[in-house]
């Protein structure tokens, strides 16, 4: 029986070992992409929209930086509705093929650029959001500060159908999930880690109940 | 999403628009004309309107 645990345990590992190195390798891809983009940034900013894009200044972007890609996952409803309590929550997680890369003034979380794999190739395909990114990078840095995790141990989990929003890690195996919002009907808490089980047994009732029009 | 402009930049045409997310945040965002015309794994259209004016009251 200790063999069989043992077994599992390796099996699990290197489940997961796979799956970071499939995220480096993914990184590595699209940093050029990436870096690209934050020319076409600059030349999307104006004196009109950089307020709204998240700078202080027209010229801020000219000095931006690229921070730590962030890979983003979803939570399909179909998906969601089957689950069933006790069964693995990391199989509802649906890479979407979107990294988000915060976009830096002085170390400072401004913007964002969206990178994502249209057809065979990667290209930048979204620009600022950034109050989003903020929320993001805010709560991944205060949980970070608990976990000692590296910021690019964490990803984004997006449940669309219900308008929530996480960012993830794998601690001992186990997924877990912060939520970035209150949610006193659910009872999440912003910033408040919880086991990614218990986050989809609490909107299981509500996922089974959506009619699947947008909300 | 509320769509409020538009521009072409280097032979890519691009949407500018506004996010509902976060509650009562939101956010802005520009976008490729590709991306807001198809991308199911972050939102799909259902019925577009367009010409929307106020017209006082």
């Amino acid at each position: 029986m200790r063999i069989i645990i043992s077994l599992f345990i390796v099996l699990l590992l290197m489940v997961s070992q796979v799956s970071a190195q499939e995220s480096k390798v993914l990184i590595k891809e699209i940093q050029p992409v990436a870096q690209r983009s934050l020319k076409s940034f600059s030349q999307l900013v104006t004196k009109e929209n950089y307020r709204q894009m998240g700078f202080e200044s027209p010229e801020e972007v000219y000095s931006a930086t690229l921070g730590t890609p962030i890979q983003d996952f979803m939570v399909r409803l179909d998906r969601l509705k089957k689950y069933e309590m006790g069964s693995k929550p990391d199989e509802l997680l649906t890479a979407t093929s979107q990294v988000i890369y915060p976009v830096l003034v002085k170390d400072k979380v401004r913007s964002s650029i969206t990178i994502s794999k249209t057809k065979e190739s990667w290209q930048a395909v979204s620009f600022g959001g950034p109050n989003f990114v903020k929320l993001v990078s805010s709560t991944l840095m205060e949980s970070s500060k608990v976990t000692g995790l590296d910021s690019s141990s964490y990803f984004i989990v997006r449940v669309p159908s219900l308008n929530l929003f996480f960012v993830g890690f794998r601690s001992n195996n186990e997924l877990m999930l912060v939520p970035l919002m209150d949610d006193t009907r659910l009872k999440f808490k912003a910033g408040v880690r919880m086991k990614a089980r218990r986050v989809f047994s609490t909107i299981l009732p509500d996922a089974k109940a959506h009619d699947g029009l947008p909300r | 999403m509320v769509a409020k402009g538009y521009l072409t930049l280097a032979g890519i045409n691009y949407v500018v628009i506004l996010d509902p997310w976060a509650p009562c945040v939101g956010d802005e965002r520009i976008i490729t004309y590709n991306f807001y015309n198809a991308d199911p794994s972050d939102h799909t259209h259902w019925d577009d309107y367009y010409d929307v004016k106020y017209t006082g009251g």
